[in-house]
């Protein structure tokens, strides 16, 4: 039942226009594959080099990525597009909390990758983590984990005693709702030659749950240069990742059709403002984003300052309005301040390119479309009337 | 092909605004565009005389007055309102006589204008194409490389 199809409906095809936008979008602000790669190579090294030891501790430990590398929700930097991008990992030693104190989990990792000529120079130290730089590319920031019953421990910033923390399990949480929020996976071949949709975008392999969290940390990080009387309260990362994810489980469960990307991730971000809780606990109300395998509150610290929640609202409504305001715009060159605002000016005019590439290659191998009457010029057969738009040359002036 | 064959394949779009008529053994054929969803609506008027070569002019909005302070609108014949559009290169066969210019002309306008656009965005056209050399030059020179380049 495809409503683009039968009715033309104009407003469908702006949001489904608006959706493949955002998917470029979200492209020029990943990391790609192959920057993928080398950080999985270089951390499966630095796994290697940290237990290359004669310390039990260090000879059985783990070393794996958490954070957005795990969940494949990477965003590279605003400031510089092409700085580095963060890569989290996590060391498990072998080893009680009772009987190894953070700090000196610490120093054995410092001290096996220092050892290393590979890392001595690479290697800069932070509060309660070790970073090893790759200029200009990434960096991995290793960071002590012990095993503490079902549960793992990271030290506090202080580096005073260990506090729980379940990085494992929240990527397995996040990655299975994550792989459901692919819709059709369209190939190329399809796209042009029989696929109804116009713009044959969806999260792809990411799928939409990733590619919205992508472009509100993004939008966030805008957001923070322009409100500068929140930026310091700006919601966290980890927040914005559990609270798409629990919109997400939420439209996943309710059992509505997500073939459109558009409508999917307006609901999405709507429900971000409706996972929040508010909780009664002793008489007191608290702001609780609770995580989602244990018993732990994200939002701690809206309890202690409400500039906090105050921002999280303040940006949330920002962030529909954008969302809103690209499906109203006549031009796509009225879509692009809408875009720079939200995203920045390099993925805004990146997106846009990409897009025009698109068509002009559709062009060039004989799939491009003209349909007058509803989608307009696209790379795929529509079952409104619709005509090879043959080769061509532009001339003149 | 005849005027009146050529303005039946216009009249089969079911352009959205589309007037056409014989002037002095001229069709002209006035119509609206908007070549993606989030596109302006563009009125375009085309002129065709048998023997001749068909001509495409954006009668609105003012894309010369869009264009103004985002440098040369690249691809005009002419520069002033109503801009007239350089769809193909002359003498090569992507356009003669025998074609249709509903199949032809007009799916080209639309892409135009959707180049236009990208190129108001982003200052780029990636709708690749040609200019005119002067006479001394014998390369022809692209005016972007846009198909298949890495942004």
């Amino acid at each position: 039942m495809d409503s683009l199809e039968q009715s033309g409906n104009s407003v469908t095809l702006r949001e489904s226009l608006a959706a493949h936008l955002l998917g470029r979008v979200a492209d020029t602000i990943d990391i790609t594959a192959s920057q993928y790669e080398r950080a999985k190579t270089s951390y499966e090294t630095v796994g290697k080099v940290v237990t290359n030891s004669a310390d039990p501790r260090l000879s059985t430990a783990k070393v794996f990525p958490q954070g957005s590398f795990a969940i494949g929700t990477v965003i590279r930097p605003i400031d510089k597009e092409d700085g580095e991008f963060d890569v989290d990992l996590a060391c498990r030693l072998t080893a009680s909390p009772h009987t190894l104190e953070p700090a000196e989990a610490k120093r054995l990792i410092g001290k096996q990758l220092s050892n290393d000529g590979r890392y001595a120079e690479k290697l800069e130290e932070k509060a309660r983590c070790w970073r090893v730089n790759y200029e200009g590319d990434f960096h991995l920031d290793v960071c002590p984990l012990v095993s503490a019953g079902t549960s793992d421990a990271i030290p506090d910033k202080q580096l005073s005693r260990w506090v729980l923390t379940h990085p494992e399990a929240f990527a397995g949480w996040f990655n299975v709702l994550a792989n459901k929020a692919r819709t059709r996976v369209l190939a190329e071949d399809s796209v042009m030659k029989a696929e109804v949709v116009p713009f044959p975008d969806d999260g792809g392999d990411k799928g939409w749950l990733r590619r919205v969290v992508q472009l509100m940390k993004r939008h966030r990080d805008m957001w923070c240069q322009e409100a500068k009387q929140h930026a310091d309260f700006a919601p966290i990362s980890i927040i914005l990742t559990t609270l798409a994810a629990k919109a997400f489980q939420r439209e996943a469960a309710s059992g509505r059709e997500s073939s459109n990307p558009y409508a999917l991730m307006k609901r999405i971000i709507t429900g971000m403002a409706d996972a929040v809780e508010q909780r009664n606990v002793q008489g007191a109300i608290q702001w609780w984003v609770a995580s989602p395998v244990a018993n732990e509150n994200f939002a701690n610290r809206w309890n202690e300052d409400s500039r906090w929640p105050l921002a999280f609202f303040a940006w949330h409504q920002e962030a529909l309005a954008s969302l809103q305001q690209l499906t109203v715009v006549s031009g796509l060159d009225s879509a692009q301040p809408i875009l720079e605002k939200s995203f920045g000016a390099n993925a805004s005019k990146k997106a846009i390119t990409i897009y025009a590439q698109d068509m002009a290659a559709s062009r060039s191998n004989g799939g491009l479309r003209f349909a007058a009457a509803g989608a307009g010029l696209t790379s795929a057969v529509t079952a409104s009337a619709s005509i090879a738009v043959p080769r061509h040359t532009f001339f003149g002036e | 092909m005849d005027l009146a064959l050529q303005l039946l394949h216009l009249q089969a779009l079911q352009l959205s605004g589309a007037v056409g008529q014989f002037r002095n053994r001229q069709l002209v054929f006035t119509y609206e565009i908007s070549p993606t969803p989030m596109s302006r609506t563009y009125r375009l008027q085309l002129t065709f005389q048998q023997g001749g070569s068909p001509e495409v002019r954006v009668l609105s909005p003012n894309i010369a007055e869009l264009g103004s302070g985002h440098g040369t609108i690249p691809h005009l014949y002419e520069r002033a309102h109503p801009v007239k559009l350089c769809l193909y290169l002359p003498s090569t066969g992507e356009w003669h006589a025998g074609k249709i210019i509903a199949h032809t002309l007009i799916p080209w306008s639309a892409e135009w204008l959707f180049y236009f656009e990208a190129w108001l965005a982003t200052g780029e056209w990636s709708g690749g194409g040609e200019h005119p050399q002067p006479k001394a030059e014998k390369k022809k020179k692209k005016n972007n490389k846009g198909i298949g380049t890495k942004v």
